[in-house]
């Protein structure tokens, strides 16, 4: 942990609201990035990062200072997003074609909408079919470059059923993807 | 004709069980995903099996995929930190809130504590009470069952006599064991307590016998607990 962020976390422990903001604002950014690629959806990215730093708050007096807090961070945020993602699974109410996240003001500059869009949502598309466990293990190995063992402490699944997902998840991209190919060879015909 | 269809299916199964792990592996080709025995097996399988290998040229598209999807900028909302702010402040407040119980709560927990200080004062009360009752009951034995002792015994003036006030208590207390006697314990007492104890006490036996109780436990010759046993027994 480096030694800016054991200093402010001490200063947490005492009740210090300033010395918090400031961990916030230096963890905020990819924290809902992470979010954000695990959800794809900025509203409710935003709500888990919230909800994240809300329960880092409240524990942060139990919190063991020879840990990393960025690992701690981020579990909260994995497992947050898990929890959200079973929820949807359940509600079936994943990539709505009028929700937000296809709207540039969400996500891009308005220039470049139509086109980029579309393709946003060729990409989203490949990952609809991804279960919850599936996704995250993509998303955190694929996306953001964790090691296996990073995987496994992010989201408490064992290695062999880290690398099961993984396997799952690739498999099931591959081929979303290669039967977009096939039918944009064949509407081009 | 069924026996070339027999032979292709066989040549089919048998070639997808030897398959089985590899096209697994294929899908887990990033760093630190298979140990190296796994790399070496499957690298030699890719020489032999041309299906594996087409599979392993399709998963390439996956890097294509990923690259396209980590490149995409994701902004950050603006008032993401204020709204943050603003929900743990509203924790910080709540906890405090939690802290000062609201003025029932204290009123109850002084009732409490007063309830308890009167039970202990009472229980406390109670026993020097119940000790004091009976000390009055011995005296008022001693007076019908040894009047010749009591008269005897605490006149003082006869104190050097005090080998035959030791025999007369005996009579009149056969039952006296354990511990030590009445007279024995106002013996040692009259030894050195003689020229302390008051002329007004010398004809008052109650008094006396509260006042050598008293000292005795005072100066430890017989600990409160002996004397009740031993009053007790008399």
């Amino acid at each position: 942990m480096t030694t800016s962020d054991i200093q402010l976390i001490i200063k947490c422990q005492d009740g210090d609201q300033a010395a918090f903001k400031t961990l916030v604002e230096k963890h905020q950014s990819y924290a809902y990035t992470l979010a954000f690629r695990l959800l794809w959806h900025q509203q409710d990215a935003e709500d888990i990062v919230q909800e994240a730093f809300v329960r880092v708050w409240k524990h942060i007096g139990r919190f063991e200072r020879q840990k990393k807090f960025t690992t701690w961070l981020w579990q909260i945020v994995v497992r947050l997003c898990y929890d959200c993602l079973k929820s949807r699974k359940r509600k079936k109410r994943f990539l709505s074609f009028q929700s937000n996240d296809l709207n540039p003001d969400h996500l891009i500059s308005v220039e470049q909408s139509d086109q980029h869009n579309e393709r946003l949502y060729d990409l989203k598309k490949a990952l609809k079919n991804l279960s919850p466990k599936q996704k995250l293990v993509f998303t955190l190995r694929d996306l953001h470059d964790f090691s296996i063992d990073q995987v496994v402490s992010l989201t408490g699944l064992s290695p062999g059923s880290v690398k099961t997902n993984l396997y799952h998840a690739r498999k099931s991209i591959r081929k979303q993807l290669t039967s977009d190919e096939v039918n944009n060879d064949l509407s081009s015909l | 004709m069924p026996a070339n269809r027999y032979v292709n299916n066989s040549h089919q199964m048998r070639s997808t069980m030897t398959c089985h792990p590899y096209k697994k592996w294929l899908y887990l080709y990033r760093s630190g995903e298979l140990n190296e025995q796994e790399k070496f097996r499957l690298a030699k399988h890719l020489q032999v099996c041309a299906g594996c290998r087409k599979e392993a040229e399709k998963t390439r598209q996956l890097d294509a995929f990923r690259t396209e999807l980590k490149n995409r900028s994701i902004d950050i909302p603006e008032n993401m930190s204020i709204n943050i702010g603003r929900a743990t402040g509203r924790v910080s407040a709540a906890r405090q809130t939690e802290h000062s119980p609201p003025w029932y709560s204290r009123a109850k927990l002084q009732v409490a504590l007063l309830t308890i200080s009167v039970i202990l004062i009472s229980a406390y009360a109670a026993e020097r009470l119940e000790f004091h009752y009976r000390l009055l009951a011995l005296e008022s034995r001693m007076d019908e069952q040894a009047p010749e002792l009591a008269r005897n015994h605490f006149d003082l003036s006869a104190k050097e006599d005090y080998e035959k006030w030791l025999p007369l208590l005996r009579k009149s207390y056969p039952n006296a064991s354990g511990g030590r006697t009445l007279a024995a314990i106002r013996h040692e007492l009259n030894d050195k307590r003689l020229d302390q104890i008051p002329e007004s006490r010398l004809r008052n036996p109650a008094r006396l016998l509260d006042f050598l109780i008293t000292g005795i436990k005072r100066d430890g010759k017989i600990s409160p607990a002996q004397l009740d046993k031993l009053l007790r027994q008399l």
